[in-house]
């Protein structure tokens, strides 16, 4: 019966949402305060609703409630009750709950904190967050019930997916819903200040912090998600171009563009309509995204269980596009620019070749993923574009990105004169002529992985360029000792230094892109107990296999010793194993067993066994590691510029201080 | 105000609307704008169309679950292969289940005996091993003395053409090839069982 | 689905509904009396000016800005500042306050921007924009002044909105730098 109430629970947010919505616009539109407080408790409600929802699904998942269609399907009695809880986002109709949950969330944390500060926008903020809420309530109401329920109670489920039983299957989605959900917010506040007309700097600010923060998340669920394919799935990489990879970078791209540009408009007054379309096209991409991944619309190793989900996201994707376009052409008289560019050497000028890349790497992105089903519609055909297509394709552009992300930072905003580019180049630029040529008369000459290391030297000479100037400037302006004034630095100038923390984390992504994409090392082996395989001057020996049986499944690991030197040394004796799970015994899952060093990574995959030998895959994968540090100093970096701003004393004001000229 | 609005010393530019004076640059600019509009409505249009038209794509192929039976072809555990279009004319029953599943014990017994009654009265019995390991399903087999023919759902193909929603369930399909009813989770009642039969008789 | 849990669901509606109707039920108001955006527009352009200032000062100290290209900016985005201060005040003259102390700060400065901008001056440009840093104060200020709209012209200075400079009532250009005046 709980279950009842459950679904009646939805059902009544749906309402209220509804409600929400109209009276959100309503009430922005006449002014009147009743109808705004009215929007505010709508989203206190709903999200009081979800939660309590969610709240009865959890219970059924962690009760073993197996007359739930949702738990039998994605759990199982001998599941552990980390993935219990976790199979709440596990399958199609529990994460749309989970996704309107993050949602709500995020409302209610929009609507305490802009209350009183922006009463003009938030009834138009409200109901725009909530009508993306009533559209999921939609579906959960009417298309996927995560409530329904058997006649009968089974005695057990079907079992999580096993790809899925693993911890970062647990964090990953949270975070790269966090990332998709939040995405909402930014959007929300450019119709609310198109709506209302206020089309001040106000808006820009707000939104810059609430882009950041889901930005941020998406940046972490990316990389997580990367880690997870390249520890569970065991083909050595951690990036396949899928439709759902695709799905969750797209809008990742854009937001970074939205996130640069919104500079401009901030402190020039520029781009206006760009960032409007910037922000819209994110939220599209969002949308279209969970369309894509849950309609089947596109075939993928990750994608939900079929349903009927997919007329009604096209129904919701057409309302957001057209209402927006039609809304932005007639509000365009209000976004004229302020001012022009000054001059192509500036930072603005910059910004804006960065937004083109961005761009242009989106819609190549775009168009791969769709080509499938544009191919299939024109031609009858379905062709699929693979990985070596996206490489091709967006590689020069990444690489072109990577020289602006060097040369951006070190131009000044509006002009920078001749002497100043010198000033400012002649190092960084020396320095990556060198490496250039050491790299290419010692280590290789390929083209494009040459081209792509200077450029990540280049970026991080630029980078610590940036900061010796700025902590000498501090140190001159302050006296303070080297610690201090960078720790000031970060600290006063957030915005600036956190970006450029970002960027280096961004530069050793690049870099390990580049080892993985160029110099893997691999090969299939079989071998007997006590039989040995070289590689990359490594040696991998194999000492035996051990089954074990765990909660819901059977570990076969298998134990391999890996040597340096010929054999002289053992570094680490690595255990890759395969988990067969008792309800899914057709899909075995791989844990990989890794050593991992600064320089690469030995990478080994238990492919198979019999009685006294194995079979394995084996990598070694250059730079990986930086990968994981770069996504981690991403997040380092956004937290900085995220910093609030210490609270400064009001000092008496120097006007009466003689100033010598 | 309006100077206030702007940051810097750019020639001035007007917030009026723009239709106060018509001059000839005006009017083209704005033959441009609406010229540029309509592009980027048209491709957003064309975009929304393909994408309909891809998710029509992928219904036809789901709504062959709910209609027509889809085609599928298995071999059977003693090595027969058998494909639905070789029955044409006989009403089929379409069990899928799996030796782990517990609901799928209480209608195993049921089934073997129907079967044993209607084999002779142009009704056929197919169970298909969803996914599974071959001799825990034999011994499953073996324990409730299952003769109809069985086979492994290879890859669960037919599964997902059917859409099942996961197992004990049954798909009753008439001699002219159409799904006549479907009974997810176990048939537990001989009457129940009966009047769905009544329905594929050929 | 059973009458029971329809009932349940009917005493959990209830509530909800009167929570979120209640609003419409008590005397209508008005979300703000006026349109105050053009208050809050300001206040925002004036931390991005200021923060502009900062930016440009910190780029000329990393030498990314040359000396004459920074105080050519410097000097226009002063001036730019000091008008909006001005016009700030006019609109809410309680958001003043804060602010008078930054203008004699800016305006002090003012007096020797003639000269070329030193290290000395551009170490008292750091501690201006230090004040510049209540930001949050000041716009919550302004917000609570917000509600006084009318405008109120207790200062009869104004000043050049290219250089900042002061000007007399009835001068058509600035003596400072020329520039044509603009009517307020």
């Amino acid at each position: 019966m709980i279950f009842h109430i459950g679904s009646l629970l939805l059902v009544i947010a749906l309402v209220v949402s509804f409600f929400g919505t109209v009276v959100g616009y309503w009430g922005g539109r006449t002014r009147s305060a009743n109808l705004a407080a009215s929007s505010f408790h709508a989203v206190y409600a709903v999200a009081g609703l979800v939660l309590a929802a969610a709240v009865i699904l959890w219970y059924g998942l962690l009760a073993d409630q197996f007359q739930l269609a949702y738990v039998w399907n994605h759990s199982e009695r001998a599941l552990p009750l980390f993935y219990k809880f976790s199979a709440l986002w596990g399958g199609q109709a529990g994460s749309l709950l989970f996704w309107t949950l993050l949602l709500s969330g995020y409302s209610v944390a929009v609507a305490l904190t802009f209350r009183t500060r922006q009463a003009a926008l938030m009834p138009f903020v409200n109901a725009t967050l909530l009508i993306t809420s009533f559209f999921f309530l939609v579906l959960l109401v009417f298309s996927v019930h995560p409530f329904e329920q058997y006649e009968f109670r089974p005695a057990d489920g079907q079992g999580l997916n096993p790809l899925l039983q693993n911890y970062w299957m647990v964090i990953h989605p949270i975070m790269l819903y966090m990332g998709w959900v939040g995405l909402t917010v930014p959007f929300a506040f450019a119709v609310a200040s198109l709506l209302s007309k206020k089309l001040g700097n106000n808006w820009v600010r707000i939104v810059r912090r609430w882009t950041l923060i889901p930005w941020m998340f998406l940046s972490a669920g990316i990389i997580m998600g990367s880690q997870w394919a390249y520890m569970e799935l065991g083909w050595g990489g951690y990036w396949a171009w899928d439709p759902v990879e695709n799905a969750s970078f797209l809008p990742w791209l854009t937001a970074t563009a939205f996130l640069h540009s919104i500079i401009i408009q901030e402190r020039r007054g520029m781009l206006k309509v760009w960032n409007m379309v910037l922000v819209w096209l994110t939220y599209v991409l969002v949308i279209l995204g969970t369309f894509t991944t849950r309609s089947g619309i596109l075939e993928s190793v990750h994608s939900f269980a079929q349903s009927d989900v997919g007329p009604y996201f096209l129904g919701f994707l057409i309302l957001i596009i057209f209402s927006f376009i039609w809304l932005l052409f007639d509000r365009m008289p209000l976004l004229r620019s302020e001012s022009a560019m000054d001059s192509v050497l500036s930072r603005e000028a910059a910004f804006l070749a960065n937004n083109w890349l961005f761009t242009g790497i989106a819609f190549a992105v775009l168009w791969g993923t769709f080509f499938p089903m544009f191919s299939e519609i024109i031609t009858g055909q379905r062709i699929s574009v693979a990985a070596p297509w996206f490489n091709k394709v967006t590689g020069p552009l990444f690489l072109l990105l990577f020289v602006m992300m060097g040369i951006g930072p070190l131009l000044g905003w509006r002009r920078t004169s001749a002497n100043k580019l010198r000033e400012q180049f002649t190092w960084p630029l020396l320095l990556s002529l060198l490496f250039a040529l050491v790299y290419w008369l010692l280590v290789s000459k390929q083209f494009y992985p040459m081209m792509g290391l200077t450029a990540c030297l280049f970026v991080t000479a630029t980078i610590v360029q940036e900061f010796l100037r700025g902590v000498l400037a501090r140190r001159a302006a302050t006296g303070e000792n080297p610690f201090t004034a960078t720790w000031q630095l970060m600290r006063r100038n957030g915005q600036r230094y956190g970006g450029y923390i970002v960027h280096l984390g961004i530069v050793l992504i690049g870099a390990a892109v580049i080892g993985n994409q160029f110099y893997v090392q691999t090969t299939n082996v079989t071998l007997a107990q006590g039989e040995s395989a070289d590689l990359a001057g490594y040696r991998f020996t194999y000492n035996g296999l051990s089954a074990e049986h765990q909660d819901n499944r059977v570990e076969y690991r298998a134990y391999v010793s890996i040597f340096a030197d010929d054999g002289a040394r053992l570094l680490r004796t690595v255990s890759p194993q395969r988990n067969v799970y008792d309800k899914n015994p057709d899909m075995p899952t791989s844990e990989v067993g890794i050593y991992v060093l600064p320089s690469e990574d030995l990478y080994v995959v238990l492919n198979g066994w019999s009685e006294n030998s194995a079979t394995f895959s084996i990598f070694v994968n250059p730079l990986t590691l930086w990968l994981w540090v770069g996504g981690v100093l991403i997040v380092l970096g956004t937290l900085i510029a995220l910093w609030p701003h210490p609270r400064r004393k009001t000092v008496p004001a120097p006007a009466g201080v003689p100033v010598r000229a | 105000m309006t100077e206030m609005t702007r940051l810097d010393e750019q020639p001035a530019v007007s917030h009026a609307p723009a239709e106060d004076v018509l001059t000839p640059e005006k009017a083209a600019h704005q033959r441009r704008m609406a010229m540029w509009r309509l592009i980027i409505v048209g491709v957003l249009l064309a975009f929304v169309a393909f994408l309909v038209l891809g998710l029509q794509r992928q219904n036809v192929s789901q709504q062959r679950a709910s209609g027509m039976a889809p085609d599928f072809e298995f071999t059977t555990f003693d090595g027969e292969a058998i494909s639905l279009a070789d029955l044409a004319g006989q009403g089929v029953v379409l069990n899928f289940w799996a030796s782990w599943c517990d609901p799928c014990r209480a209608e195993a017994d049921l089934l073997e005996q129907t079967w044993r009654r209607e084999q002779n009265n142009g009704i056929t019995f197919i169970g298909l091993d969803y996914l599974d390991q071959e001799h825990a399903a034999l011994k499953y087999m073996a324990e409730y003395d299952i003769t109809y023919p069985n086979g492994a759902d290879i890859q669960s193909q037919a599964a997902r053409s059917y859409g099942i929603k996961g197992v004990p369930e049954t798909f009753f399909i008439s001699p002219d090839g159409k799904i006549q009813s479907q009974v997810i989770g176990p048939i537990v009642s001989q009457a129940d069982l009966d009047r769905r039969l009544d329905e594929i008789r050929p | 689905m059973t009458w029971l849990s329809l009932a349940i669901g009917l005493i959990i509606a209830l509530p909800v509904i009167a929570y979120v109707a209640r609003p419409l039920f008590t005397p209508a108001r008005l979300l703000y009396a006026t349109d105050d955006s053009r208050l809050g527009d300001l206040l925002a352009r004036k931390d991005t000016v200021l923060s502009n200032i900062k930016e440009i000062e910190f780029d000329h100290q990393t030498g990314k800005l040359n000396t004459e290209d920074y105080a050519q900016y410097n000097q226009r985005l002063r001036g730019q500042a000091l008008s909006l201060l001005k016009r700030i005040d006019q609109i809410a003259p309680g958001a003043g306050d804060l602010d008078t102390q930054l203008e004699a700060a800016i305006a002090a400065r003012r007096k020797v921007a003639a000269a070329p901008v030193s290290d000395a001056a551009a170490a008292t440009a750091a501690s201006v924009t230090e004040i510049a840093g209540t930001d949050d104060a000041t716009t919550k200020q302004a917000t609570e002044a917000g509600g006084a709209k009318e405008v109120v012209m207790q200062r009869s200075a104004s000043f050049c909105h290219h250089c900042g400079a002061p000007v007399e009532p009835g001068d058509r250009f600035c003596r400072a730098c020329g520039t044509r005046l603009r009517e307020e």
